[in-house]
């Protein structure tokens, strides 16, 4: 059976029908419509195309690419295991904009134009704003707020890119193009917003903590991951991005490091995970691409695991600071693991699902022999495991025990953990089939000695880094400045200080105005008021002799 | 079903008991072991480089127990890093919500 249709209108369809269902027929749908839409993307033909025409253009809703297809596959199984985290506990707003956007970021896969990579985009930004509405965190209107500007401003960036250079080449192909053109540049920001790239990444940690125990976990795969494929599609191998995505995994590092919030410190870590993919598109050789895509597929299961074991210490107790947590492994055990799984798969530990991607991009970057990325990368690759692989499971189960004696989370939420925790291990002793779907052909060894050795090196010094460095990571109750300061408190502050500022001018034309009008009454009264010369009665006599007056002088006058 | 009867309130959880005995693996003797078979393992692995051969990009990543130094190294630059940044960065986690113009807001959305 071929499918011709966009496989992610199954999502969205689902979107509209899950509200409408209760009971055994809505778990249904939330378990069988992801799995429908994994069937669907695997039926889509190799090579296959679908055009329409709109206006004067051939669109391409369904446009097969091995790439696209990696990310589609990933993207409905972690539909699949959200929906189950989420099936219970979760508002039934968030599961419909939970699957609507799942099923947009599908589209965006199989986009083979711009039009419909943009229809599809946008409606990422409206289904993932509405999972944060449907959040019971205080914080979440004012953040849901805040990361809506922050995407509608990216979409006009890109709908102004997608124009001119539609207008420019007379073409709607989704293709790699060269940033050579203000359309290009364009539409690189406009990606590179959704990626979280510098200046524009603090709305990842702004936003994401705020949605409920399960929103995040959606949240975090679908919106950083469409855009680096879509840097994958329209921008491989350009050469700014090995920078852009260098910075990226520094600063996530860097702020997790300071953050106190266990979510937060997890939303920093998506930023430095997706440096490491947009530094492997910025490498561009067929070896980083394969480890960008494989890494986008590992990072969104484990990052998912990482945030339905944080959504359940959260959902259990009520609480997200690492100041007001520890000591959880007594009575989570479960809860505990599947974090702890989670935890060295970021890490890339061996025999777990990073351990078979990442390395890949460093390894391109040592291929390419561009130092200063393999150096950066290696460092970051030691960080990750400081600041997410030991500092989440330490200071939310372990370290100090905080007397909080919570159980395991419901059986639903348990569950898509184990799934979870299971293909995180899966993939990682057994690459193969990941290997086998990736967009050019994989002549990559994982297993090696030197392979081995070097990461276990490098991993195990950095926990010991952690360790005896612990006095100087004591959690504190603070959070970190970001980029979104400037939106957030200069914005505010300069809109204040000039509504002060302006405040003396106003009183001063305003008093002056007054001045204004009370003379101009005054003069009325002098003229016309009671007393007033026009407004007084006069003698009949005085005014025949005016009369008079004025007759001669017409006379006078006119004669 | 079962699963309730196990399950604590959520985002209500019970606290420490009075009579807890301390677990097993929070006794210092307990992490006193811990810390010295990481220690052994620690100085296997480095030995590792002993019978492995790194394949040599820049120069130095080759050289004898180079990622077990470069991870530590690194590592305790970026905590250090962080914490001297953390003296321009950090604020109180109520910085934002202290702000006098920020309003109240009702959650759109309705109900559970």
């Amino acid at each position: 059976m071929t499918v011709s249709f966009p496989p992610g209108l199954l999502l969205i369809a689902g979107a509209f029908l899950i509200p409408a269902t209760r009971g055994g027929l809505r778990n249904l749908m939330v378990m069988g419509l992801p799995l429908l839409t994994l069937a669907a993307v695997w039926m889509v033909p190799e090579g296959h195309t679908v055009t329409m025409p709109f206006l004067d253009y051939e669109l391409m809703p369904v446009h097969w690419t091995a790439t696209g297809r990696v990310f589609a596959t990933v993207f409905a199984i972690m539909a699949f295991a959200g929906g189950v985290f989420a099936i219970r506990q979760a508002r039934v707003l968030e599961l419909a904009a939970a699957f609507a956007y799942a099923g947009s970021a599908v589209g965006v896969t199989f986009a083979g134009d711009l039009i419909t990579m943009f229809v599809f985009w946008e409606l990422m930004a409206v289904g993932s704003t509405l999972v944060l509405w449907a959040s019971d965190q205080s914080e979440a209107y004012a953040a849901s707020m805040r990361y809506l500007l922050v995407h509608v401003f990216g979409g006009v960036v890109l709908m102004f890119g997608v124009v001119a250079h539609i207008a420019q080449t007379g073409s709607v192909a989704f293709e790699p193009m060269q940033l050579d053109s203000f359309a290009t540049v364009m539409i690189l920001i406009g990606f590179l917003i959704n990626a979280g790239a510098p200046p524009l990444s603090a709305w990842i940690a702004d936003a994401y903590p705020e949605a409920s125990a399960s929103g995040m976990v959606f949240l975090s795969a679908f919106t950083t991951k469409t855009a680096v494929f879509t840097l994958m599609m329209g921008f491989p191998g350009t050469q700014i991005l090995i920078w852009v995505g260098l910075y990226m995994a520094v600063y996530g590092i860097v702020y997790a490091l300071l953050e106190n919030d266990m979510r937060r410190i997890l939303a920093y870590s998506i930023v430095n995970q997706v440096g490491f993919m947009v530094t492997g598109i910025g490498i561009g050789t067929e070896e980083a691409l394969n480890g960008a895509a494989a890494h986008a597929f590992s990072h969104i299961i484990y990052k998912a695991l990482l945030l339905m074991s944080a959504g359940s210490v959260l959902y259990m107790t009520g609480k997200r600071k690492c100041t007001d947590l520890g000591g959880l492994f007594r009575t989570m055990p479960q809860t505990a693991i599947a974090g702890i799984i989670g935890a060295l798969a970021i890490s890339s530990f061996p025999f777990t699902s990073g351990f078979i991607s990442k390395s890949m991009i460093n390894d391109a970057a040592a291929h390419e022999h561009i130092a200063i990325a393999w150096f950066v990368l290696t460092a970051a690759s030691a960080g990750v495991f400081l600041h997410a692989g030991i500092k989440f499971p330490w200071f939310v189960f372990f370290q100090k025990d905080s007397g909080l004696r919570p159980s395991d989370p419901p059986k639903n939420m348990i569950w898509p953990m184990w799934l979870f925790a299971a293909f995180c291990i899966g993939l990682g002793v057994l690459p193969g089939p990941l290997y086998s779907i990736l967009p050019y052909p994989v002549e990559y060894e994982p297993y090696t000695a030197s392979h081995l050795v070097s990461q276990f090196q490098l991993l195990l010094f950095a926990g010991l880094a952690f360790f005896v460095m612990l006095p100087m990571m004591k959690r504190t109750l603070t959070i970190s400045l970001d980029w979104d300061w400037f939106y957030r408190r200069f914005g505010t502050a300069v809109g204040r200080e000039f509504a002060l500022r302006t405040t003396a001018v106003r009183t001063h034309l305003v008093i002056a105005g007054l001045e204004r009008v009370r003379a101009f009454i005054a003069g009325l009264a002098r003229t016309h008021g009671p007393v007033g010369p026009l407004a007084r009665s006069w003698p009949v006599g005085s005014m025949v002799l005016w009369v008079a007056i004025m007759l001669a002088a017409s006379l006078i006058v006119y004669l | 079903m079962s699963d309730a009867r196990r399950m604590t309130e959520p985002g209500n959880p019970p606290r420490k008991a009075p009579d807890e005995p301390e677990h097993w693996l929070v006794k210092p003797e307990t992490i006193r072991k811990l810390w010295i078979g990481s220690s052994a393992v620690l100085a296997l692995i480095v030995s590792g480089d002993l019978f492995v051969d790194h394949y040599e990009y820049f120069g130095i990543d080759a050289t004898f127990g180079f990622y077990a130094w470069y991870g530590f190294v690194t590592c305790v630059a970026m905590v250090v890093g962080a914490k001297f940044l953390g003296i321009f960065l950090k604020r109180k986690d109520v910085y934002y919500g202290a702000d006098p113009s920020a309003e109240e807001h009702e959650m759109p959305g309705g109900d559970r």
